[in-house]
């Protein structure tokens, strides 16, 4: 058994910006043709042996369940701990009122008895919203050598918004850390990974209580960086973060550069996820492909280019798509233009249409639209 | 469904050697070869017992079995794993006075008696694991129970002239077969069977037994049972099968049966949501396709990485195909690398083969009309293609040589 317990925010609580997040949690964003989101932390703990995760939800979480189910894809259905989705309700102290949780630390208020019931010493807890295969075993060992209260996982993802919390370091400590300043060539962003003992989150946890502070950032990093140990891990290779709908796009765009997704896939440690049935993508003598993702369960009889095509996708003949990313079982019907435009999933565009964005603004349409 | 008793209980032949497919069957059973992109043989039938309400299937295993029963698991991917019934994989074992391997296919359902009477059967479907088609085995059931026939067996209509390769079914009008006739020289007729047989298990079970004693059988199910019921004047029907079927027995007929796939106007369509054909799929990465590639008419799957041209080709995951490489008409298995220029035509290339740059495999049936040596060229599992080689039409390279 892992010495080491993982806890996944299925949301970040910065304001909901993402339009692809508004029916589904943000870790169940679907991702790179066939993952979601969540895969690539949840995948990371396990491949370190983490064998109790617990997912912590904010609200229309069914995508997010129907997509987890009991854990089995990733080897986590155990008879004992495995996979746990926790609910998204907060309970205040004093009184019984139930409130949705306003931020991270509320979320893990709200799940103090799944925290206090783990048997693991170690508390690894990690965004669902982070695109990264972190190496868990490197920063585990990293954790208990190097003495760290709390040790964050970084990285240089090239790109800081508004929400990303950079890092100052002395050496390897943290020293302090500000949310969205700082130049993307040479800052390193926190990843929201922190490891610490349980019993240091439990106690942060019981000071939240008393003062009802609701977000671990603010409240037990940044205030904190003096009085604990925050030590840095640098995740050397490659890490996107997904707030906005731009955010989105870049980071799905450069799965479309060989040395990220070699970064990203590695055959060691694989990148698990929900397994469907689907068919092999069917290339027409009419279709013509270059650099894409296509997913299985395609069937191509058009044009894309420098695009991502999520299952179940039919271009048809004559279509044009271009800097797109189409989800699951929409349809590009023929003669019609997609261009730097994000389908949600059964979207339709009928024939004869053009529609087209721009690259700092993607163009998206909403989960079942027909055009 | 928690009865204990089954109506119908599947018995599937997965034993062959499958020595006719040469090198493809060097190291794992007939049933257990990869197939169109992302399958493998086996889950054509093992589809077919689910998507037909039938629950209960043991699997009959003898050759290279390793590959196979990991394959197969506790049957998850096929809905197969049941507190009740399930897919049970069944090996020859030692008994307590005897022990042997399966004889013939027969003998092989003989020594498994004990697990089919576990269910109390009303009806015990025989099958193959090494045929390529989508069939409703529960309307093939019901004729069977209106006609209260003592066996059904699967017919499907063959070219006449290729007819003497089958088990050939002479009919009166009513379908009632009163001829069967084992791969025959001068076939009366083009009623072929398709090693799909449903017997009313108190009769088979008769049978069995009869034949165990008789020495001089060789305790086959087309050679011996069907016969020996056809002269005791049971009732045996045929029933009707006008859907796609494909017996992948050799290099050639596998080659087509891939081939087929890409044949719109082939009945055999894998995307159909009601009829899905179940496989252990795994979590790879989608497939990329590069700036060079050019593709047309193929199948392609999870995990490739393709720069360079497919024509009719049939891809399965991890494969790479570098710039300049040209694919005509080739059936490409998982994680084999093909490098540089290479130029492959109608070849059938196994697992993690490496093909080095410049590498000539195969050519156009065309090219050779002269030679009349024409192929399909065969690159077994794991083998090395050295950079520059040359590999003729119809040529075998044994598996895991050129490392």
């Amino acid at each position: 058994m892992s010495n080491f317990a993982g806890i996944i925010f299925s949301d970040m609580y910065d304001g909901d910006t993402n339009v692809l997040a508004k029916i589904r949690a943000l870790a169940s964003v679907p991702f790179c043709g066939r993952f979601r989101m969540v895969d690539f932390m949840l995948s990371s703990l396990v491949n370190a042996g983490v064998d109790n995760v617990a997912v912590i939800t904010k609200r229309n979480y069914a995508s997010l369940e129907d997509h987890l189910g009991r854990g089995s894809y990733w080897d986590l259905n155990h008879r004992n701990s495995g996979l746990r989705l926790l609910s998204p309700f907060y309970k205040t102290a004093n009184n019984n009122e139930v409130f949705l949780a306003r931020g991270k630390l509320d979320a893990l208020r709200s799940v103090k008895p799944h925290i206090e019931g783990m048997r693991e010493e170690y508390v690894v807890l990690c965004n669902g919203n982070v695109i990264a295969n972190i190496d868990f075993d490197c920063v585990l060992d990293q954790h208990i050598y190097s003495g760290a209260d709390i040790t964050a996982v970084c990285a240089q993802t090239g790109r800081i918004g508004e929400n990303d919390l950079v890092v100052s370091m002395d050496g390897d400590r943290i020293t302090g850390l500000t949310y969205g300043a700082g130049d993307p060539s040479d800052s390193a962003v926190s990843l929201g990974v922190y490891v610490m003992k349980r019993t240091l989150l439990l106690d942060i946890i019981r000071r939240a209580d008393e003062g009802d502070y609701y977000s671990f950032e603010k409240y037990a990093l940044i205030k904190n960086t003096e009085k604990l140990n925050i030590t840095g891990f640098m995740h050397g290779r490659f890490a996107g973060i997904v707030h906005t709908v731009r955010d989105y796009y870049d980071v799905s765009m450069q799965m479309l550069d060989r040395s990220v997704r070699d970064q990203l896939f590695r055959p060691d440690f694989p990148i698990m996820t929900r397994v469907m049935d689907t068919v092999p993508v069917l290339y027409s003598y009419n279709a013509d492909v270059e650099n894409s993702i296509i997913a299985d369960g395609c069937r191509i009889d058009g044009v894309v280019r420098n695009s991502i095509i999520f299952r179940n996708v039919v271009i048809e003949t004559g279509a044009v798509v271009e800097n797109s990313i189409i989800l699951q079982n929409s349809v590009i019907e023929g003669d019609s233009m997609i261009d730097h435009v994000i389908l949600d999933k059964n979207v339709k565009v009928t024939s004869g249409k053009t529609l087209r964005g721009a690259p700092e603004y993607p163009y998206v349409l909403e989960k079942g639209t027909v055009i | 469904m928690f009865r204990k008793n089954k109506e119908i209980v599947a018995m599937l032949l997965a034993g062959g050697q499958g020595s006719r497919l040469h090198v493809l069957t060097k190291n794992t059973a007939k049933p257990a070869i990869p197939f169109g992109g992302k399958y493998r043989i086996i889950d054509f039938t093992l589809s077919n017992c689910i998507n037909s309400g039938i629950d209960t299937v043991g699997v009959l295993t003898q050759y290279q079995p390793l590959e196979l029963n990991s394959y197969i698991g506790s049957g998850v991917p096929w809905d197969l794993n049941r507190l009740n019934g399930g897919v049970s994989i069944l090996p020859p074992y030692v008994k307590a006075d005897s022990g042997e391997w399966y004889r013939g296919t027969a003998n092989a359902v003989y020594q498994n008696i004990r697990f089919i009477e576990k269910y109390n059967p009303e009806y015990v479907l025989i099958l193959s694991g090494d045929h390529i088609y989508k069939m409703d085995y529960s309307k093939m059931a019901d004729f069977h129970r209106k006609s209260d026939a003592a066996c059904t067996i699967a017919a499907l209509p063959v070219p006449i002239e290729e007819a003497s390769r089958f088990g050939i079914m002479n009919t009166d009008e009513d379908g009632r077969i009163y001829e069967f006739e084992e791969k025959p020289k001068h076939p009366k007729c083009n009623n072929a069977s398709m090693g799909v047989y449903i017997f009313t298990w108190s009769k088979l079970r008769r049978y069995l037994e009869e034949d165990e004693q008789d020495k001089n059988s060789r305790n086959d199910f087309g050679g011996d049972i069907i016969p020996k019921m056809i002269a005791a004047g049971e009732k045996m029907m045929a029933y009707r099968f006008d859907g796609y079927w494909k017996d992948v027995g050799t290099i050639e007929s596998f080659w087509e049966a891939n081939m087929d796939l890409l044949n719109p106007g082939i009945s055999l369509n894998l995307s159909d949501p009601d009829w899905k054909i179940y496989s252990r799929f795994k979590a790879n990465v989608p497939q990329y396709i590069g700036r060079h590639a050019d593709i047309i008419e193929s199948m392609v799957t999870e995990n490739c990485n393709i720069n360079g041209s497919l024509w009719y080709s049939v891809l399965f995951s991890g494969v790479t195909v570098e710039e300049g490489a040209s694919l005509n008409s080739c059936v490409v298995m998982s994680n084999t690398k093909i490098g540089k220029n290479v130029n492959i035509k109608y070849a059938i290339i196994a697992d993690d083969v490496v093909i080095e740059d410049g590498a000539v495999i195969g050519d156009l049936p065309e090219n050779c009309r002269e030679s009349g040596d024409w192929g399909i060229a065969v690159i077994g599992t794991g083998a090395v293609v050295k950079a520059g080689q040359v590999v003729r039409p119809r040529q075998m390279i044994e598996p895991y040589s050129g490392r």
